[in-house]
């Protein structure tokens, strides 16, 4: 990565440009230079969220739109509970889609901002969405010190809406989650803001111990469950495994491809 | 909450759409398989004949009465019984010639129990026969159904007259018996009656009158005896009492008379007169004369009374009466006796009439019995003889045929048309109904209905499809090829059935 890049992203994170409301953060990326505009400013288009399948306000996908306001109204707006995670019960489940859609609804309100994690190690999918191949992420920051919190947390395109991605490193027999510094890095987010929703975007409970690790960091759980594909006794043994004052509720994904 | 048949149905039509390139697969390969096998699906062609058959037995009406013909059930039974004989075999054999040429007898043999197994002959009404042959050729099924009906005609026919042959000759056999029966009752009866002459229906009668007759006339000369009894005891005891002689009384009572009547004139005289009177002297003298006759009387034996004095006439008569009596009642006695006897011959009579009327009456209903017979038998075997007659003349047949064995130009069973549209039918609804099967049976959530019922947590919600303008594309782009595929197999469809119709002809 382009270290004039990363200074000008620190730059631009330690001011706290990046948090504030988006069009004020334009004017002062504006101010600040071409690849600070291109990095933060730039916002996708009505087509390309369409594209991206990403709901937005007045998107003739009222329906869609409708039902994740409906789930986020649910959640709990204490502000010490504002770490959510979404899980699965299965791979496919669409519970990456969920987590996305969710934190975009989350941003429409421009007194709260979204922040979005992915923590899906084996299948990332956070980069190819928002665009930010090759771009630092919750891994990177895991095991590499010197790289701070402000490194890794991007622009996702959309207002009050950034992302972390799961980042470059490859390590596959690195304990991730259980690291210190991801307990530090959750914290730092968490306690920074109070108007940040976070949300974790977590691989199926039932196939991955992450997700039991991510549970305890955690503030609010939501299992996605996938249209035909799980029967009760997962459902079950996934009920089992969520604490119960952490378990927010169930959403039935009816489209699974 | 159970999900309802409703989530069920969407659940189905859902998971189609999911995996709707299976379903479009599943679609074309049942689609076309079927017509595939429609269209080598051996195509059978049947014909069959009916034949109206008069269930009457010719038994029957001629037996009306006298004998009950044996009930003809099973038409079709009885039919198929009679055509599956040797004789029908090597008929069918003749007749098939062309398509048995060349094969070995066990090959015959089998042709023939292929055929006749496969010739349906079944009862379709009252008296009626179908007579049904199925094969893949049309001519065959028309050949071997009409070749079954002819068979089956011209061998009813045969038995029928052989039928009614038979009915003749049996009745006949009876008549000519009780022609023989008759005949030995009349000669019984001829017998009888000569041997017993006097046996007439009316003799009976005439001997039980005579009989009263006699026992009326004993009865009276028993009481004209009796009769007679009492009058002669009477006269007996008048007879006692009377004199023979009244004679002896008479003298001397009239002389005391005398006597007594001159006292009484004289005691008169007395009172008047004295003694000297000269009729007091008259009298005195008179009955002392009397006195002197009177002592001469007494003193006279009987003899000397009975020439004196005459016989009672009153005994005489009485004694006259008895006499007559007596000969009255011996006659009579006579008469009785010879009475008696002639009543005992007249029972003896009597009773040999008796047996020989029970005798006479057996005879008798044996001749009427056998003589009604034989006559109803008479009648029933000209009856026969018209029947035999007509039957021999083929006039009355009662076998028709009610509808004749024609080329079948339409197959039977399942055709083209019923295999394609069930195929076509089949290849849309399998895919529906796997998934259906599979939303009911495989228990995996697909409604939030289902979902509620199997978690504790709250069920937010559901995230439905988000369709962008990439997914409608492809998704138009998809449905654009599946009704193609559609097209292409009604297209299929059609030229097979052209080809069939039009180029096949059936």
């Amino acid at each position: 990565m382009d270290k004039l890049e990363r200074a000008i992203r620190r730059t631009v994170i330690n001011d706290d440009l990046l948090y504030g409301d988006y069009i004020s953060t334009d004017k002062e990326t504006n101010s600040i230079g071409e690849i600070l505009k291109m990095n933060v400013g730039k916002l996708f288009s009505f087509q390309e969220l369409d594209k991206k399948k990403i709901v937005y306000q007045r998107s003739d996908q009222a329906e869609a739109l409708h039902k994740f306001r409906d789930i986020r109204t649910a959640l709990s707006t204490d502000e010490s509970k504002n770490v959510v995670m979404v899980t699965s019960l299965s791979a496919s489940s669409g519970a990456s889609y969920f987590a996305r859609n969710l934190a975009a609804v989350t941003s429409f309100d421009s007194t709260k901002t979204s922040l979005l994690i992915d923590c899906n190690i084996d299948k990332p999918n956070i980069s190819s969405v928002f665009e930010l191949q090759n771009q630092l992420g919750v891994l990177d920051y895991i095991v590499d010190e010197t790289i701070t919190v402000d490194d890794v947390i991007h622009a996702s395109g959309i207002a009050r809406y950034r992302c972390i991605p799961s980042g470059n490193t490859t390590d596959e027999t690195e304990e991730y989650f259980t690291h210190p510094r991801f307990k530090k890095l959750l914290m730092d987010l968490k306690n920074r803001y109070k108007d940040r929703n976070i949300f974790i975007d977590a691989p199926p409970i039932l196939k991955s111990a992450d997700t039991r690790i991510l549970l305890e960091v955690c503030d609010q759980v939501i299992v996605v469950i996938p249209y035909g594909k799980v029967g009760q006794e997962e459902m079950n043994s996934a009920e089992k495994m969520i604490p119960k004052d952490k378990f927010k509720g169930v959403v039935l994904n009816e489209y699974v491809r | 909450m159970q999900a309802t048949q409703f989530d069920l149905i969407k659940s189905a039509v859902n998971e189609v759409w999911r995996n709707r390139n299976f379903a479009l697969i599943l679609f074309l390969v049942i689609s076309i398989g079927t017509l595939v096998a429609g269209w080598y699906w051996p195509r059978v062609y049947s014909s069959s004949s009916t034949v109206f058959v008069d269930e009457q037995n010719i038994l029957q009406p001629l037996m009306e009465g006298t004998a009950v013909a044996t009930d003809v059930k099973n038409l079709a039974k009885n039919a198929k019984q009679l055509l599956s004989g040797q004789k029908t075999k090597d008929k069918l054999l003749e007749y098939m010639s062309e398509d048995v040429s060349g094969f070995s007898l066990k090959e015959k043999d089998q042709f023939w129990e292929d055929t006749f197994y496969k010739t349906k002959i079944l009862s379709v009404g009252k008296g009626l026969v179908k007579i049904e042959y199925k094969s893949n050729d049309p001519i065959k099924s028309q050949r071997v159904a009409a070749f079954f009906t002819d068979l089956f005609i011209s061998e009813s026919t045969l038995n029928k007259r052989l039928e009614s042959q038979s009915a003749y000759d049996f009745i006949a056999t009876q008549a000519s018996n009780y022609h023989g029966k008759l005949r030995g009752s009349e000669e019984a009866l001829k017998n009888f009656r000569s041997e017993h002459l006097s046996a007439s229906p009316n003799s009976l009668n005439t001997v039980v009158a005579r009989i009263l007759e006699l026992q009326r006339s004993i009865e009276e000369t028993e009481l004209e005896i009796s009769e007679i009894n009492i009058q002669l005891k009477n006269i007996e005891s008048q007879l006692s009492g009377e004199a023979e002689v009244s004679a002896y009384l008479t003298e001397e009572g009239q002389l005391q008379n005398r006597i007594a009547t001159i006292e009484n004139q004289l005691d008169t005289l007395r009172m008047t007169y004295l003694d000297s009177y000269p009729d007091v002297i008259i009298l005195k003298d008179q009955i002392a004369a009397l006195r002197i006759k009177m002592e001469n009387v007494r003193n006279n034996d009987g003899s000397k009374i009975k020439q004196i004095g005459s016989l009672n006439p009153l005994f005489q008569e009485l004694r006259s009466q008895s006499s007559q009596y007596e000969t009255q009642l011996a006659a009579l006695k006579t008469r009785l006796k010879a009475t008696r006897n002639l009543l005992g011959d007249e029972k003896v009579r009597a009773r040999s009439i008796n047996s020989a009327d029970a005798e006479l009456a057996q005879l008798t209903r044996d001749y009427e019995v056998n003589r009604d017979i034989y006559q109803k038998l008479l009648r029933q075997r000209e009856n026969a003889r018209v029947s035999m007659n007509i039957d021999v003349a083929n006039q009355g047949l009662t076998l028709k045929i009610q509808e004749m064995a024609v080329v079948p130009v339409r197959s039977v069973g399942l055709r083209l048309m019923h295999i394609t549209i069930a195929g076509f039918l089949l290849a849309i609804m399998t895919p529906f109904a796997i998934a259906y099967l599979m939303s009911m049976l495989d228990g995996k959530i697909r409604s939030i209905a289902m979902l509620q019922n199997t978690v504790s947590v709250p069920v937010l919600g559901a995230v439905s499809v988000y369709v962008n303008k990439v997914d409608s594309v492809k998704n138009t782009s998809w449905l654009a090829l599946a009704s193609l595929c559609l097209l292409c197999v009604i297209v299929a469809y059609a030229y097979v059935a052209w080809l069939r119709l039009v180029v096949q002809g059936n």
